[in-house]
């Protein structure tokens, strides 16, 4: 009897332990499912992979959340966590999917760009769940690292990593960072699987007007701008010019010619699509005991609130000089007023 | 509460340089008289230093402003041909420098070779500095001392002059400095700047 237990103890093992987790390394074991409760805008949920199906099955495929409207207009893309530490970037896209619906035009949202990279922390200061109180009870995201999981990535490090079209030698490690290697390949490491399928969204959902939600240090240049691509330069400077009289500062550079790889400079050379790129000031990311929730100078619902007036901006800008069944309207969008004043807790759902 | 305040701090300051003589320095946001509307069209944006913040100044003077302004970041001598108003951008970037294929150094050549043509014609400048303190620095600076003494008028968003260089380069250039809160304050100056069509 006992021996028969143990051939059963040992048959589970195999079964349900060893094979999946030694079977394949890119099982998709490693992956989190992140906590999003999407509002009733949301239409469907699918995964990145559907446009890509390299991605399929590996620990970066994520989920994409749509808002159609069903009526004409815009298609608008909003990344959340290509740098999976840049938390306010990923509760913005989360606040989007949990309340926006749109009237006119669609929504498409990755809270979780590089799943890979949510999997872990660079940092064992920082906590690796960030705790959100809301009405209903605690809510928790993770904070991940900036890197794609050296694991998963398939491939060591090079010695140096250039980019395909050139430019600077930069660290091995930047190998994994989903933000240099755009607009990767079908069939190369994981990070740039990754770049390749959100360029096949793009492209066959004809997006045409993109964000890409980061965080930099407080002390950075980046901190407080908005990059964008030169050929939609002149929507960022009219969205810079009404958000300052809204009382948000923010900087404003084109997309460097020399520098490859980033969101802002592939997306927007790669595929119709306006692309920007939007900073925040994140104390976690300068100093080992900053606090990326609670900062009395940077709180996090401060810097949720300036992406999403950044996003209300350059819509907005947009939809002055767009053909008419082009706009992108709203019934319901987090206010960032309100998430400035009442915290992100309001406004995400049960 | 705190406005009134910063409105009383303001009416002193201004009472107290008006005391001791430094009368180039405007109070906020105010135009004088002599220059309200004097800058003919039709005027001409460049950067001086490839700053993106040029592009900020054409779109608050085209865009919201309907001024119609020629424009280009990296402009030529050339491309000033017929302006009556040249603004200048000030602000050092080396993205932007990079973007245009320029150094620091072969701008600010570009630059002095634009302000040359402007002079010979007669053509009036208007300096304009709205990138606060993230458009100064070494390489700022030198934009700025090139086109400050050259300038009919410069243009500052608070800020850009916290420590008072614009203050002691327009002083000692006798040129007049409107000091502005915010951007579209700045378009407020330009357009009361120009002359009414
Ligand atoms: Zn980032």
């Amino acid at each position: 009897m006992r021996r028969y237990f143990r051939c059963f103890l040992f048959g589970f093992f195999l079964i349900f332990i060893a094979v999946p987790t030694f079977s394949s390394p890119f099982s998709g074991a490693g992956t989190i499912l992140h906590d999003v409760r999407p509002g009733k805008g949301i239409t469907r949920v699918t995964w990145l992979s559907e446009w890509s199906s390299p991605l399929e099955g590996t620990p970066a495929d994520t989920r994409v959340f749509i808002a159609d409207s069903g009526k004409p207009g815009a298609t608008v893309f909003i990344a959340g966590g290509t740098h999976a530490n840049e938390i306010a970037g990923i509760l913005s896209a989360v606040l989007l999917i949990e309340n926006a619906v749109p009237s006119a035009g669609r929504l498409i949202v990755i809270p979780d760009m590089n799943m890979s990279a949510s999997t872990w922390t660079e940092s064992t200061k920082v906590p690796s769940w960030v705790r959100i109180e809301t009405p209903n009870g605690p809510r928790f995201f993770k904070y991940g690292a900036r890197y794609t999981d050296p694991v998963h990535q398939g491939a060591p490090d090079p010695d140096r990593y250039v980019h395909p079209k050139g430019g600077d030698a930069l660290e091995g490690s930047e190998a994994r960072n989903l933000n240099r290697v755009y607009p990767g390949k079908p069939d190369g490491t994981l990070t740039e699987r990754l770049a390749w399928a959100l360029m096949s969204l793009l492209k066959q959902e004809g997006v045409d007007i993109a964000f890409d939600l980061h965080e930099a240090g407080p002390e950075s240049r980046l901190a407080n701008m908005i990059v964008a691509n030169p050929k939609n330069l002149d929507l960022a400077a009219l969205a810079v010019i009404n958000l300052e009289m809204d009382g948000i500062r923010m900087k404003l550079e084109p997309s460097s010619d020399a520098f490859h790889g980033l969101s802002h400079r592939e997306w927007g050379d790669g595929t119709k699509a306006y692309a920007f790129l939007i900073e925040t000031p994140n104390p976690a990311q300068s100093t080992e005991n900053g606090n990326p929730v609670e900062d009395p100078q940077y709180p996090l619902a401060g810097r949720i609130a300036t992406h999403l007036a950044s996003i209300g901006a350059i819509l907005d800008a947009w939809n002055m000089d767009c053909p008419p069944d082009k706009r992108i309207e709203f019934d319901a969008l987090p206010d960032w007023r309100a998430v400035a004043a009442s915290g992100a807790g309001a406004f995400l759902n049960w | 509460m705190v406005r009134k305040h910063r409105f009383v701090a303001r009416v002193l300051s201004v009472a107290l340089m008006a005391g001791i003589g430094v009368l180039q320095v405007c109070a906020q946001g105010t135009v004088p008289p002599s220059l309200q509307g004097s800058f003919l069209q039709p005027g001409y944006i460049t950067s001086a230093g490839q700053t993106s913040d040029a592009a900020i100044v054409k779109v608050l003077a085209n865009t919201r402003l309907k001024l119609g302004f020629g424009y280009d970041i990296a402009a030529k001598p050339q491309s000033i041909a017929g302006a009556k108003t040249l603004v200048l951008v000030l602000g050092a970037s080396n993205k932007g420098l990079g973007a245009a294929g320029l150094s620091l150094e072969q701008d600010i050549e570009r630059v002095k070779s634009v302000i040359a043509e402007a002079q010979k014609n007669g053509v009036r400048i208007i300096s304009m500095h709205t990138g606060g303190t993230a458009r100064r620095g070494e390489a700022s600076n030198q934009v700025i001392e090139l086109c400050v003494p050259v300038s009919d008028v410069v243009v500052v968003v608070e800020g850009g002059n916290n420590d008072g260089f614009f203050t002691d380069l327009c002083e000692k250039a006798g040129v007049p400095l409107v000091e502005v809160a915010s951007i579209s304050a700045a378009g407020n100056v330009l357009k009361s700047l120009m002359a009414q069509q």
